[in-house]
């Protein structure tokens, strides 16, 4: 008998053990049927309730109660609501984490008619740069624009349909090349999972990130994140946004390159949770994440510590892969 | 039943016993059940996306893991009582003592019965990544066991 052949034997054996239940009973495929069997009682109540108040003001009172105790709290559809997991980042900020109040999909916002005075006047300044983004997620694009002015100070102001946000000053700058390259784009996510996005930058060879609360129509906060001790000059960060309810959970990975004896090597390491993915490289823009190779490692990552699952597809054969960050219950 | 019960009734079948067998080499018999089940219901709730997949066995086989929030810790310990007539009796052995990668391509495509691409889709790696580990494991096998086939 062939090893193969042994090993497909074991398989047979251990598979042999497993109880597995009737799809229906677990995945909802019964919910429905006893969903709508508790609608039509209720239903059925309720006509006749309105049926005797009609009828006249002798009816005796009918006390209704329209719990189902076949219809379980547990067995309300679970992918629109936001997931409490621990609330505690361990990543380093400049400010307490605010509560966000984004702006609601396909929000109208109250935005300025003109941008900020002289801050689309690019020959005063010296860098300019815009990115596609749905921040008021009316389902079309609107851009930040990163602005380094003459003194060195940074700033970021953010084009909805209805006009202009407000400039966001963001000092000196800490994100060297921010604006210099398509890897210091903006990117986006829903970090508190209440329906709106947040926004955050990162830098090219940065150190540090900035994430940028999108509360409203109004650019109004901002977080510096250090580069982790275990990276020191990491090349490229992002964050990833995790629905935490009302607070913010976020992690940071950074990936580092480099290149030894003609094989590039890359590396994720992540802040928070402590620990490296190695292999791969993540990238995060409109609420979609994409991983390459390491994507199981650091799901499983995340799973350790109790943070929801990133809702993952597989790689595709291109060996780069989209999903929309979904928060697991 | 609706259509939709049905075609998912066919899915099922297909998608079943393969994630059974790939789940059983990780996870504990009473456990393995329960990931089928979360595996399922999830593609249940969004069986638009996953059913039309090329390999959904895969990505359920993530989604199952990932849902059972256990620790990465490579194949199941085989336990002594689980005695089975005709395979090597340090083959077990054998196999916990691989990578985990390698047992991990050894489980998948032999006892589970998938692809290389299959395999590589459920471990979030290519096909020939599987391949690779799947090769170096069966040889370190076969080393270790004393045999040539």
């Amino acid at each position: 008998v062939s090893l193969e052949d042994q090993i497909r034997a074991m398989g047979d054996a251990r598979a042999g053990e497993v109880s597995t239940p009737m799809w229906r009973d677990v995945s909802g495929g019964g919910r429905g049927h006893r969903l709508l069997a508790a609608a039509a009682i209720v239903l059925v109540i309720v006509g006749v309730i309105v049926v005797m108040s009609n009828s006249g003001g002798d009816a005796p009172r009918v006390d209704v109660d329209t719990a189902d105790p076949d219809v379980d709290a547990d067995q309300t559809p679970t992918s629109l609501t936001p997931t409490t997991v621990p609330t505690t980042t361990g990543v380093p900020t400049t400010n307490s984490a605010p509560t966000t109040t984004s702006a609601s999909p396909g929000r109208t916002c109250a935005t300025n008619p003109e941008p900020s005075a002289g801050f689309l006047d690019t020959a005063t300044h010296i860098a300019f740069d815009r990115t596609p983004l749905d921040l008021d997620l009316d389902g079309i694009d609107d851009e930040v624009l990163i602005h380094e002015a003459d003194d060195g100070t940074w700033s970021l102001i953010a084009r909805l349909q209805g006009g202009w946000t407000n400039a966001l000053d963001i000092g000196q700058p800490s994100l060297p090349g921010l604006a210099l390259t398509p890897d210091g784009v903006p990117a986006g996510t829903d970090l508190d999972g209440d329906g709106g996005l947040e926004f955050f930058v990162t830098g090219y060879l940065a150190d540090t990130a900035q994430l940028v609360s999108f509360n409203g129509c109004e650019l109004v906060d901002k977080f510096l994140f250090d580069s982790p001790p275990e990276s020191p000059g990491a090349t490229f960060g992002v964050q990833l946004g995790i629905a935490a309810g009302s607070d913010l959970c976020t992690i940071l990975c950074f990936t580092r390159v480099s290149c030894s004896d003609g094989v590039l090597t890359q590396e994720i390491l992540v802040t928070d949770p402590p620990g490296s993915a190695p292999g791969g490289d993540v990238a995060l823009g409109r609420g979609e994440i994409r991983l390459h190779e390491g994507t199981l490692e650091l799901t499983e990552l995340l799973a350790e510590t109790g943070i929801p699952i990133l809702d993952l597809p597989p790689n595709a054969p291109s060996a780069e892969t989209t999903g929309v960050i979904d928060c697991l219950p | 039943m609706t259509s939709a019960d049905e075609e998912f009734d066919v899915f099922v079948a297909h998608v079943q016993p393969q994630l059974v067998r790939a789940l059983a080499g990780r996870l504990p018999a009473d456990a393995v059940g329960d990931a089928v089940a979360e595996a399922l219901a999830y593609a249940w709730e969004h069986r638009g996306r996953v059913l039309p997949m090329t390999n959904p066995g895969g990505y359920l086989y993530r989604v199952a893991q990932s849902r059972s929030r256990r620790r990465k810790q490579g194949l199941l310990p085989w336990r002594s009582d689980e005695t089975i007539p005709d395979i090597e009796p340090g083959l077990p052995a054998a196999l916990a003592a691989l990578s985990p990668k390698q047992a991990e391509a050894i489980w998948l495509v032999h006892a589970a019965g998938m692809t290389h691409v299959e395999a590589g889709d459920a471990m979030g790696i290519s096909g020939s990544t599987v391949a690779n580990h799947l090769e170096r494991g069966m040889a370190r096998l076969r080393n270790e066991l004393g045999v040539d086939s």
